[in-house]
């Protein structure tokens, strides 16, 4: 199913993109991850962008690439990401600036290029990385969950603007996920808090991470648009 | 007659309108081969493309910027927006015809031209 098809990951220095980065690779796909700074590894069927997605020169100048190389791109994982915890009173501007850079622009711009190169073979699957933090709401998760409600609605927007030329947009929102590097940088007492919110009341696995993104990117999931699945649950 | 060798061969150079032209009736054509007969558009600068009297949809209209910015990019190695908010609100509209839109495309390629 996957022998020619093209798939772009953001963010696959580490944590999650690193994952689906070998991942798919491993499932036959041809893999174009991108980071800010180097990886330290490579792969057979892997190619690697080193930019800010929010440098717009730079994202067309990888588009350009991939077009000249590959003539096609069949799936975009919105991944990278930026986490920021803070109370409102105490929130900075730059870090506003910089999470909005990363999480809205650079999936925007990302968003926007891909379809492009979908349009092409009237084929594309855009998945987009968000957070329970936007159906939670708690405190301390204003500035990083208004980024990803931000992504959220663009998202919707993009899946009606796209349906009609064969690309489905998606949108999976991730609980706390082992061996990401999420929860190493989240205090106890706030991830007990945010799981207990949760339906599983559990952390997630990169596996289901990929289990979740396998169904959205399926062949058989063209029907599948405009969707929010929140792994682990939330009501 | 080295003088007029150096006319002619300065003749054969296209212009950039001529170019800007080529690229749109070249992506014109392709269009034409994805769309039924009666929404081809013919190969003409007088050819309306949006608009009341345009047969092109909004998705079709999309579609055939994009592969003009591609083919502008391959060309001249330049990247050109065509259709922003400052475009889509000019009047008259550039993307009234197939001419008025290559002598946008041209003005675009000789605007980035000049800003490298």
């Amino acid at each position: 199913m996957a022998s020619n098809q093209v798939m772009l990951i953001t963010g696959t220095r580490s944590g999650i993109g690193r994952f689906l980065a070998h991942y798919y690779v491993k499932s036959g796909y041809q893999v174009i991850g991108c980071s800010r700074n180097t990886v330290d590894f490579e792969l057979p069927s892997y190619q690697h962008f080193f930019l800010d997605v929010a440098n717009e020169k730079d994202v067309r100048a990888m588009f350009t690439q991939i077009r000249k190389v590959h003539g096609r791109l069949d799936i975009l994982i919105n991944n990278a990401g930026i986490i920021s915890r803070s109370y409102v009173m105490m929130a900075h501007l730059d870090t506003l600036q910089e999470v909005f850079g990363t999480n809205v622009f650079g999936s925007f711009l990302m968003s926007r290029e891909s379809s492009k190169l979908m349009q092409r073979n009237a084929f594309g699957r855009i998945v987009n990385i968000s957070s329970i933090a936007v159906p939670l709401a708690s405190p301390g998760t204003s500035v990083y969950g208004a980024s990803k409600s931000a992504m959220e609605q663009f998202s919707r927007v993009l899946a009606r603007e796209v349906a009609p030329l064969g690309i489905t947009v998606n949108t999976l929102g991730l609980s706390f996920v082992e061996g990401s590097g999420m929860i190493e940088a989240v205090e106890d007492v706030t991830i007990t808090e945010t799981l207990e919110r949760t339906t599983l009341k559990s952390n997630v696995q990169l596996e289901d991470v990929a289990h979740a993104i396998d169904f959205f990117i399926s062949d058989n999931s063209s029907k599948v648009t405009n969707q929010v699945l929140h792994l682990g649950g939330v009501s | 007659m080295r003088l007029d060798a150096t006319v002619l061969v300065v003749r054969m150079e296209p212009s950039t309108t001529e170019k800007a032209s080529h690229i749109i009736f070249q992506a014109v054509g392709k269009h034409n081969q994805r769309v039924s007969e009666d929404q081809r558009l013919e190969l003409s600068a007088d050819t309306v493309l949006f608009g009341a009297d345009g047969t092109l949809d909004s998705l079709q209209f999309v579609s055939l910027i994009v592969a003009i910015e591609e083919m502008v990019e391959e060309e001249f190695e330049l990247q050109v927006v065509l259709a922003d908010e400052r475009t889509l609100n000019r009047t008259p509209s550039p993307f009234q015809t197939l001419g008025s839109l290559a002598a946008y495309v041209s003005e675009l390629i000789e605007e980035e031209d000049l800003g490298q």
